[in-house]
């Protein structure tokens, strides 16, 4: 309900980035919180509410309230879509590149008031939308001249490498395109179409993720997820209705966000157990099906995922367990993983040795509570996006198809 | 075939060659064997309900004469071949000793309870996938639920040593079973019978076995007993069935606490001391050892690397709820001076296992088919140590070792409190509340507490007999036990 109250805003590129201010804040605030408070709501999380009121209204609240307090991503990305569209549609320039940077510009400042995995998620949206433009722009341009009709053909081929630097095809059209207003006009319709439909695909992306639960979870199967997922939670819901099956949460220690997600289960009223992750393995020669929602998708098939995702993964490989990964669009990303320390984020150790521990032996030792696990390739049985279900393999073309050819390729 | 039917077999062939049976062995073990069909012991449940003491004919004849009787009534009856009591004795002396009541057979679940102390609430909500397990609700206090006159027949050591099983606070696998050596040999030591004296001495002993069974079945009742605490109670019962006739009760608990300490000493104080030794060789300078939970027998052999000779070493220590185990072995840990401690949450596993050289592990049994049965999570450690090309090392006494085979972690385990999983004020406002069997129905917690380690897993266990591989464990069985344990 809230993604609607979002959708709704209309108005100037500043209440735009003042909306997503707030939601930026909103998720530092729950990133920075420990973990057992990322779930509730603190005297901070309150704050924030009051000044969401003023912004979205009722919207912002209950969808806060349903979600068992946890971020919705979607919502994030929605915000962050209305910027970039609001930076579009106040760019007076009409060529591709000129609207490119100006996306750039809006997203690069909003990545920088977001931290991982979010800023990636951020960026991903940017360059879609970016390739949405240019596409676009390319397409109208070369609707109007039938000699290029071949070329134009070449554009729209899913498998050509679009330019992404300014300097070749763009600024020849966009020279042809200052002469006529026409074709300025069309482009902007076209580009405004293309953002819109680009909306759509964002705000159903979790549910057309959870439509094809039904061609994976039958009746009587025993599912394992790990810890509090929007996506999965409602790609299980989605199946429930018409089979019956159990669920097996593992908690997700030290966060223990797997009791949110069995509160959120137990409601609908599944037959739902909750299990530390200490049985994972023990419990795994009764699963039928692992499904996980990871944080980011990198290009070689593999996944970034929370802690517990890895042995959880392993032991379905053991177990010869099939290993479904929910994937919205915008967790694909682009980059392969050479030194992973980058993304090894450190959580405050006081969520597993409490401040409040005086013993001496808390001065002696060294707490680490790592945030995220890599999964490799070969573990991940197969990806289920919105648009279908690939292998890791596959990934390398849906990237094409989301963000067009890497940077720095020839062509 | 098994050792009875040995037994009974030697008899047969002592009475058909009109001899007495033979040294008084024979004539006492098959009355003992006969009489081991009583009594509240976990693994002889199979047998179904309880036969009646002989000890009462006893009273006025010699009991080898009663012993001969006995076995030339068995022995008889096993040649008619019909009666129900010998085909219900020959059919239980061919089943396996190690298998255990499965609570989904409510008629023999039916017969156990009738021996039970203290009656035990069955869980509200159980989980379907471990219904031959039982699954209880929390115990509460014993107090209210034991009778005065069940209280009085109770040791105050057994009383507390059970208390302290049930409410968690003795854990693992090698104290459980020092803690009830220790009060059984309290039991022991504090047997007293009016007008021992005049007593035939097999009244004396079966009284004692008695006694002892009740106690037994006490801590039974508390919590299921681990599989080393299990072995010691048979040991226990196997010398004391083959200690000589004719001792006084004095003589005859002097004997007995003899047999505790040597089993406590040798199989448990002893054997750790090897283990230490043994295990501290393998730790060099410099190097990073992974350990899971707490395990007594690697707490033992890092604090003994770190003294002789002082060694510069870093213990990484993983812990998982519910339990929280290994936070009390870092505490200690960092006590004894080891060089540098880490401790982590479970998860933090493939952060942490890079640098990591050995991943020491504890066990609470060894299985005959060499896999290990031990804290839940123990095989997560060990499957992402053995992706990662780390040797994984589970030390272990010998007395853990059991003929039990297990191929996965479902077949036999224990289920815990359910209520354990709830976190309460560590995980903050998004726990479960304490009711959550009212808010919803359709809601189970499942607290388990072992897992499995498949044999590919484990490179080698550290015993006091040596540094053997998984599969050696039934021949060491073998070795140390050759009449069965």
């Amino acid at each position: 309900m809230e993604l609607e109250a979002v959708s709704k805003k209309q108005g100037g590129s500043s209440e735009g980035r003042s909306h997503f201010a707030v939601v930026a804040a909103r998720v530092r605030q729950l990133q920075g919180e420990a973990p057992c408070l990322r779930y509730g709501r603190g005297p901070a999380t309150e704050c924030l509410l009051g000044l969401l009121d003023g912004v979205d209204g009722e919207g912002a609240r209950h969808g806060i309230e349903t979600n068992e307090g946890a971020l919705d991503t979607l919502w994030l990305m929605l915000s962050a879509f209305l910027v970039l569209r609001d930076a579009v549609q106040h760019t007076a320039a009409a060529s591709a590149a000129q609207l490119c940077r100006a996306v750039e510009e809006a997203g690069a400042d909003m990545m920088r008031q977001l931290s991982a995995p979010y800023d990636w998620y951020v960026g991903n949206l940017v360059s879609r939308v970016q390739r949405t433009i240019r596409s676009e722009v390319h397409a109208a341009a070369g609707a109007g001249e039938v000699e290029r009709a071949d070329e134009r053909a070449e554009m729209l081929n899913v498998w050509q490498r679009l330019p992404l630097e300014a300097g070749t095809a763009p600024d020849a059209h966009s020279q042809r395109g200052a002469t006529a207003s026409a074709d300025h006009l069309e482009t902007q319709v076209a580009v405004q179409e293309a953002l819109t439909e680009l909306e759509e695909e964002l705000r159903s992306s979790r549910t057309r993720i959870a439509k094809q639960s039904i061609e994976f979870v039958h009746a009587e199967e025993v599912v394992l997820v790990h810890g509090h997922s929007l996506t999965v939670l409602h790609f299980l819901l989605r199946a429930a209705k018409t089979r019956r099956f159990q669920v097996i949460v593992a908690e997700a220690a030290p966060s223990c966000s797997g009791h949110a997600m069995v509160r959120a289960l137990a409601r609908e009223n599944m037959d739902v157990t909750l299990i530390a992750d200490a049985s994972v393995f023990a419990i795994m020669s009764r699963v039928h099906k692992v499904v996980l929602e990871g944080d980011v998708i990198l290009a070689d098939g593999s996944a970034v995922g929370r802690t517990g995702a890895l042995l959880m993964a392993l032991a379905a490989q053991r177990h010869t367990v099939p290993v479904l990964l929910l994937t919205p669009w915008y967790q694909l990303s682009a980059v392969f993983p050479q030194d992973f320390p980058a993304l090894h984020s450190l959580h405050s150790p006081a969520t597993v040795l409490g401040y409040a521990d005086t013993s001496a032996f808390r001065e002696r030792v060294a707490v680490t509570d790592p945030l995220y696990d890599h999964l490799p390739a070969d573990l991940v049985t197969l990806f289920v996006l919105d648009r279908g279900s690939y292998p890791g393999s596959f990934l390398y073309h849906l990237l094409r198809d989301l963000y067009g050819a890497a940077p720095g390729a020839p062509g | 075939m098994s050792s009875y039917e040995e037994r009974l077999a030697a008899t047969e062939r002592a009475l058909d060659g009109g001899r007495s049976p033979g040294s008084p062995r024979h004539g006492r073990a098959a009355a003992f064997a006969v009489g081991n069909g009583r009594g509240g012991r976990e693994s002889s449940s199979k047998r179904g309900s309880t036969r009646e003491t002989p000890a009462g004919s006893d009273k006025d004849t010699n009991v080898v004469e009663a012993g001969r009787q006995r076995a030339t009534t068995v022995a008889t009856r096993r040649k008619k071949g019909g009666s129900t009591a010998a085909t219900a004795v020959s059919a239980t002396a061919s089943a396996p000793s190690t298998q255990r009541l499965q609570y989904d057979d409510p008629a023999a679940v039916a017969r156990a309870e009738k021996r039970v102390v203290v009656k035990r609430v069955p869980a509200e909500r159980p989980v379907r996938l471990f219904s031959h397990l039982p699954q209880y609700e929390r115990l509460s206090s014993v107090a209210a639920d034991l009778g005065l006159a069940q209280r009085q027949a109770l040791h105050p050591a057994v009383v507390r040593v059970g208390l302290q099983l049930a409410r968690q606070m003795i854990t693992g696998g090698t104290a459980r079973v020092a803690a009830v050596i220790t009060a059984l040999r309290a039991v022991v030591v504090d047997f007293a019978l009016d007008g021992a004296d005049a007593l035939p001495s097999g009244v004396v002993r079966s009284e004692l076995e008695r006694c002892l069974n009740r106690h037994v079945q006490f801590l039974v009742d508390c919590r299921p007993m681990s599989v080393a605490a299990g072995n010691a109670v048979r040991l226990l019962k196997r010398r004391l069935a083959a200690l000589p006739l004719g001792l006084t009760a004095e003589a005859l608990k002097r004997r007995l606490v003899a047999e505790l300490d040597e089993l406590l000493t040798e199989r448990v104080e002893l054997a750790l001391r090897t283990i230490a030794d043994a295990g501290a060789q393998r730790i060099r300078d410099g190097d990073t050892v992974l350990t899971y939970g707490s395990s007594h027998a690697v707490e033992c052999i890092l604090t003994y690397a770190a003294r002789e000779p002082r060694r510069r070493f870093r213990v990484v220590v993983l812990d998982a709820r519910p339990t929280y185990a290994g936070k009390q072995l870092a505490e200690r840990l960092a006590q004894a001076q080891i060089e540098s401690c880490e401790y982590a949450p479970l998860n933090a596993l493939p952060h942490l296992i890079g640098d990591a050289n050995l991943v020491l592990l504890g066990a609470e049994a060894c299985t005959s088919n060499g896999a290990v049965l031990a804290q839940a999570g123990t095989a997560s450690v060990a499957l992402l140590a053995k992706r990662e090309r780390i040797p994984v090392v589970v030390a272990c006494e010998s007395i853990k070792f059991t003929e039990r085979t297990m191929i996965d972690s479902i077949g036999f385990n224990e289920v815990g409190d359910a209520d354990d999983m709830l976190g309460g004020e560590r995980i903050g406002p998004s726990a479960l509340h304490p009711s959550w069997r009212r808010d919803h129905p359709t809601l189970k917690l499942l607290h388990l507490a072992h897992d499995l380690t498949p044999t590919d897993m484990v490179d080698a266990l550290i015993t006091e007999v040596g540094l053997i591989p998984p599969s050696a464990v039934p021949a060491v069985l073998t070795d140390l036990h050759p009449d069965g344990i």
